[in-house]
C-alpha cells in the first residue's frame, strides 16, 4: 500500500553542514541524508571537493561534475561555496554554524583552528551544535596533525599486516603487505563518526535545558583497526602471533573454477559431510580428514583445486548451497551489480544527473519499516547557495553576488 | 520514558544513551557489536543466551586449563563487555514468555538469528510491538530477511566474495587473494546501530518504534562505491591492483631495517615530492630529467620504488614516519598486531581498557572508535559471566520470586 503523502524520513529534522572531502566525512553525511536529514555540503570555490577530480568519468574525460567518486558520495546532499580562507568566508560559517545541529568535518586540529572549525570557534558560535571531526589518526596524541591517505590509515590501521593471505603464501612471499580494495578504512571512518554523531544528538535532545554541544572524535586508523581486532586479543590474551604467512584458511579459502574463483569455509561436521556428497565421495576425502585440518589441509586443498577447477563459479555456487556448503563466487564489482541474484529487492535503484544522465546507485544498506531511506542526486556545485544563503540566512540575491565578488563563495 | 536502571554496573548517567534498556538476542560476531556500542554510551543491555545453545562465540580453546569454558573466549568478552546476562532456553515457551515480560520494559530489541527464527520462536516484531508499542527492534543478517538470498549459507568470507569486495584483493595483475576476516559482520553491525541510533531519533521525535532490516552483504556493497561507479560509468570492472594508485608516486608499502617492517608513503603533489626529497637529505639522483614532473615520474614509477626502497631499507618505520610527516608526506607505519596494542599514538589516545574477568585476568578491550567529549563512552564492567544477571533481571525487573526463579532454573527454563 502506498500513501500519496510522503512519510516523514527518521532524521528530517536534522540539519547538518558538512565541510569535508573524498570518503570519510562525505560517507558520513550520505549515511545522514539516506534517513532523510537536511546535509549542507559546503566546497571550495571553483574546485570543490577533490573527489570532482578523482572520477571515473564517462568516457575517461574529466569533468567535475562527473565523477563518479562525488557522485556516489553525496547523493541527497545540497552543496555551497564557501571559502575558508576569507574572513567574510569564515564570518559566514558561523551564521551556518549557528543554524545547523551537527558540522562534520575533516580538519586535523590544528588545519581547523585556522579556519575557525576548531572547537572554541564552533561552540561559541553555536553552544548546542555536535562537532564532529573525522581524521586520519584522531584528534589527539602525536599523530593528530599527521597526513595520511586509505593508504596509509589501511597499514597503520593493522590490516595490511595480515595480507594477502591464503593463495598468495604459496605464490608471492616476498611481496609487501597490500590493501583492500574499495577504501573499507575510510568507510568505516565516516560509519562510526555517523554513530557517534547521533548519540551526541540523543543527549542533546534528553537534555533541552542546558548547552549540550560536544565533540566526537573520529579516527580513520581506529575504524580501521576496528575490523581486524580480533587479531590483537589472539596475541595478547592466547599468545598466538598472526601475520599474513600464518593467517590462512586451512582447508578452502580461493579456490580456483573453470571461470574464476570461489570462495569456501566449512566449520561445522554437518557441512564437511555436504561437501563431501557435492565432491561425489571422492576417495581422497574423509569427513575425518576435515575435522584435522592442521594435518590434512594441504592435501585436501591440492585434490579440491583440481576438482573445483573443472566445475564454473555459478555451478559450484548453486550445487554447493544445495548441499548445504558454504561456497560463494568471488563476483567482481561489476558483477555485484549485474548477477541476477543480487538484483533482488529494490537495492539498486535510478538517480538522474544533468551531467550523467540516469545510474544505477545502490540503495542504504538499512531498511527502517516505518520510514523511507532517500536516494537522491548529488548537487552542482553552489547548487544550493541561493537556497542557503537567502533561504537560510536570509541574505538579499545582491548581497549573495557581492560575497561571490568578494571570493567567499 | 524508560525505567530508572538499577544495576551492579559503572554508572552509566553520563553516557548519551543513558537511561535505555535493550534486550540483546544477538550472538557471534556482529549480533553481539551493536549491544556492545550502546552499552557502551550508557544503555542497559541484557543479553539473552543459552547453555541449550551456546553463542559460539563463547566457545573455542581453553587458555587456562585443559577443558572447554564458556567462559574464556576473549573475543566473546571484548564483544560482550558492559552487558548483563540472562539465560533463558526460548525453545522452551516459558522461557518465551518471560522474554516478551523483558521486552515490555525494553527500548531496542536486537537479532541476529537466521531470517525467520524470531517470528517462529513467537518473538516478531509484530508481536513484540503489540507488547511494547514503540520498541524499536533491529535484524542484522547476512543478506537481508527476504529476497532470493536470504537462506544463504554464509561465513563472513562468502560476503567478501558474493560484495565484489575480495575481488579487488591481490597484487596487480593477479586473481583474487581474499580477506580473511569479518569485515561484513562489522560493517553490518556499525550500519544497524547507526540505524537504531536514527530509529531513536525519530522515537524522540514522534513516540513511534520501527522494525530495522540489516544486510551485511548490502552494508559491505554500499562501501564499495568507487567499484559500483566504475561500473556505471566506464563499464569497465575494478582488479586487484596491490598498493598501486594510478595518480600517485611513489605510492604503496616501501621496506625498512627489521624483519617484515614496511612504512606506506604516498605522494600526490609536488609539494609532497619536495618534501620527499627533503626527507632523503636531496639524493643526486632526485634532480634527473625523468623525475621532474608528476607525469614523468608516473612514467618512471618502478625506478623511483627502487630508490624510494634502497633508502626506507635502511631506517626505523617510526623514525621515517616522523621524519616524512615533519616534511608533509603523507607517510605511516605498517602496524603489527602487537604494535597495534603499544603504539604510543594509540597509548596516548587511551584507545584500550584493561579490565579484569573473573576468568582471564586483565584483558586489553578495544574502546568505541568514536569519542564524545562530554558524553565519553565507558566500558563499564567486563563481560558477564552465562546468567550473571539472572537474579537481578528476573527478580528485580520482573519481579519473579526468589522461589520462581529457583524453579525455573531447575526446569532448565531458564538455562
Amino acid at each position: 500500500m502506498t500513501s500519496n503523502s510522503p512519510l516523514p524520513t527518521a532524521l528530517a529534522n536534522l540539519r547538518v553542514l558538512e565541510v569535508a572531502s573524498l570518503i570519510p566525512g562525505p560517507y558520513c553525511g550520505k549515511l545522514l541524508a539516506s534517513l532523510g536529514a537536511t546535509v549542507i555540503k559546503a566546497e571550495p570555490p571553483n574546485a570543490g571537493d577533490p573527489s570532482r577530480r578523482r572520477g571515473p568519468f564517462p568516457d575517461d574525460v574529466p569533468h567535475p561534475e562527473r565523477s563518479g567518486l562525488y557522485l556516489y558520495l553525496n547523493t541527497g546532499k545540497q552543496s555551497i561555496t564557501l571559502n575558508l580562507h576569507d574572513a567574510a568566508g569564515r564570518d559566514l560559517l558561523r551564521q551556518l554554524v549557528a543554524r545547523v545541529d551537527l558540522v562534520i568535518h575533516d580538519h586535523t586540529p590544528a588545519r581547523a583552528a585556522v579556519v575557525g572549525l576548531d572547537d572554541d570557534s564552533l561552540h561559541s558560535a553555536n553552544p548546542n551544535v555536535v562537532n564532529v571531526p573525522i581524521t586520519p589518526f584522531g584528534s589527539s596524541g602525536p599523530y593528530a596533525d599527521y597526513r595520511a591517505g586509505h593508504l596509509g590509515v589501511f597499514h597503520a590501521g593493522g590490516e595490511g599486516w595480515l595480507l594477502p593471505n591464503g593463495l598468495a603464501l604459496d605464490t608471492f612471499p616476498d611481496r609487501p603487505p597490500i590493501v583492500a580494495g574499495g577504501n573499507m578504512g575510510d568507510y568505516q571512518a565516516g560509519l562510526t563518526a555517523a554513530v557517534g554523531a547521533l548519540a551526541a544528538v540523543y543527549h542533546r535532545l534528553a537534555n533541552p535545558d542546558s548547552p549540550t554541544g560536544q565533540t566526537v572524535d573520529a579516527s580513520a586508523q581506529e575504524a580501521q583497526l576496528s575490523v581486524g581486532y580480533m587479531p590483537i586479543q589472539r596475541h595478547e590474551s592466547e599468545g598466538i602471533t598472526e601475520d599474513r604467512f600464518s593467517r590462512y584458511f586451512r582447508v578452502g579459502g580461493v579456490l580456483p573454477a573453470s571461470d574464476g574463483y570461489v570462495e569456501l569455509l566449512t566449520l561445522e561436521p554437518r557441512q564437511f559431510q555436504g561437501l563431501l556428497e557435492f565432491m561425489g565421495n571422492p576417495e581422497w576425502a574423509t569427513a575425518e580428514m576435515f575435522s584435522d585440518p592442521a594435518t590434512h589441509g594441504p592435501e585436501l586443498n591440492r585434490h579440491m583445486r583440481e576438482w573445483f577447477g573443472q566445475h564454473s563459479r555459478e555451478w559450484l555456487y548453486a550445487e554447493g548451497q544445495a548441499h548445504g556448503v558454504p561456497v560463494a563466487p568471488y563476483y567482481t564489482p561489476s558483477e555485484v551489480f549485474t548477477s541476477p541474484q543480487q538484483r533482488e529487492r529494490d537495492f539498486y535503484t535510478q538517480v538522474n544527473h544533468p551531467e550523467t544522465g540516469s545510474l544505477e546507485y545502490t540503495g542504504a544498506p538499512f531498511q527502517l519499516s516505518e520510514t523511507p531511506t532517500t536516494l537522491d542526486r548529488a548537487p552542482l556545485l553552489g547548487e544550493h547557495n541561493a537556497d542557503v544563503y537567502c533561504g537560510l540566512l536570509g541574505y538579499a540575491a545582491r548581497d549573495l553576488a557581492a560575497f561571490a565578488r568578494a571570493g567567499a563563495v | 520514558m524508560p525505567d530508572e536502571v538499577q544495576n551492579d554496573l559503572i554508572p552509566s548517567s553520563y553516557g548519551a544513551l543513558s537511561g535505555y534498556r535493550v534486550l540483546d538476542f544477538g550472538w557471534v560476531l556482529a549480533g553481539a557489536i551493536p549491544g556492545m556500542a550502546l552499552a557502551d554510551m550508557g544503555a542497559e543491555v541484557i543479553k539473552v543466551e543459552t547453555r541449550q545453545r551456546l553463542d559460539y562465540m563463547r566457545m573455542g580453546r581453553p587458555i587456562v586449563g585443559d577443558q572447554p569454558d564458556p567462559e574464556q573466549n576473549p573475543m566473546f568478552h571484548n564483544v560482550n563487555r558492559g552487558k548483563l546476562s540472562v539465560t533463558l532456553n526460548i525453545s522452551e515457551p516459558e522461557a518465551v514468555e518471560l522474554a516478551k515480560r523483558l521486552v515490555a520494559r525494553c527500548d531496542v530489541v536486537i537479532e541476529n538469528f537466521s531470517p525467520g527464527v524470531m517470528d517462529r520462536l513467537g518473538l516478531g516484531y509484530e508481536t513484540l510491538r503489540a507488547i511494547k508499542p514503540d520498541i524499536v527492534m533491529a535484524s542484522i543478517s547476512s543478506t537481508g530477511q527476504d529476497g532470493p538470498l536470504r537462506d544463504l549459507r554464509a561465513y563472513a568470507p562468502s560476503i567478501g566474495a558474493l560484495s565484489g569486495l575480495d575481488s579487488t584483493m591481490g597484487y596487480e595483475g593477479g586473481g583474487p587473494l581474499g580477506l580473511k576476516h569479518a569485515f561484513g559482520d562489522i560493517c553490518g553491525a556499525l550500519h544497524a546501530v547507526f540505524a537504531i541510533a536514527s530509529a531513536l531519533y525519530r522515537r524522540n521525535q514522534t513516540g513511534e518504534g520501527c522494525y530495522i532490516d540489516v544486510s551485511m552483504l548490502r552494508a559491505t556493497v554500499v562501501t564499495q562505491g568507487i567499484g559500483l561507479m566504475e561500473h556505471a560509468l566506464t563499464g569497465r570492472s575494478l582488479r586487484p591492483r596491490g598498493n598501486y594508485d594510478p595518480t600517485m608516486v611513489p605510492y604503496g608499502n616501501y621496506p625498512c631495517a627489521g624483519e617484515d617492517k614496511w612504512i606506506s608513503i604516498a605522494v600526490a603533489s609536488q609539494e609532497e615530492w619536495q618534501g620527499l626529497v627533503a626527507a632523503m637529505r636531496n639524493p643526486a639522483w632526485a634532480d634527473d630529467q625523468r623525475f621532474r614532473s608528476q607525469y614523468r615520474r608516473q612514467r618512471h614509477r618502478r625506478e623511483i620504488d627502487a630508490l624510494v626502497s634502497g633508502w626506507t631499507a635502511q631506517h626505523d618505520p617510526d623514525v621515517l614516519t616522523d621524519l616524512l610527516q615533519g616534511q608533509g608526506v603523507a607517510a605511516a607505519p605498517v602496524l603489527s598486531a602487537e604494535e597495534r596494542l603499544f603504539h604510543p599514538h594509540f597509548m596516548e589516545r587511551g584507545l584500550y581498557n584493561d579490565i579484569d574477568h573473573p576468568a582471564l585476568g586483565a584483558e586489553p578491550v578495544f574502546n568505541l572508535m568514536w569519542n564524545l567529549s562530554k558524553t565519553p563512552s565507558t566500558v563499564r564492567s567486563h563481560a558477564p559471566l552465562m546468567g550473571q544477571h539472572n537474579r537481578q533481571v528476573l527478580c528485580g525487573t520482573l519481579g519473579l520470586a526468589e522461589n520462581e526463579l529457583a524453579e525455573l532454573e531447575e526446569r532448565q527454563v531458564v538455562y
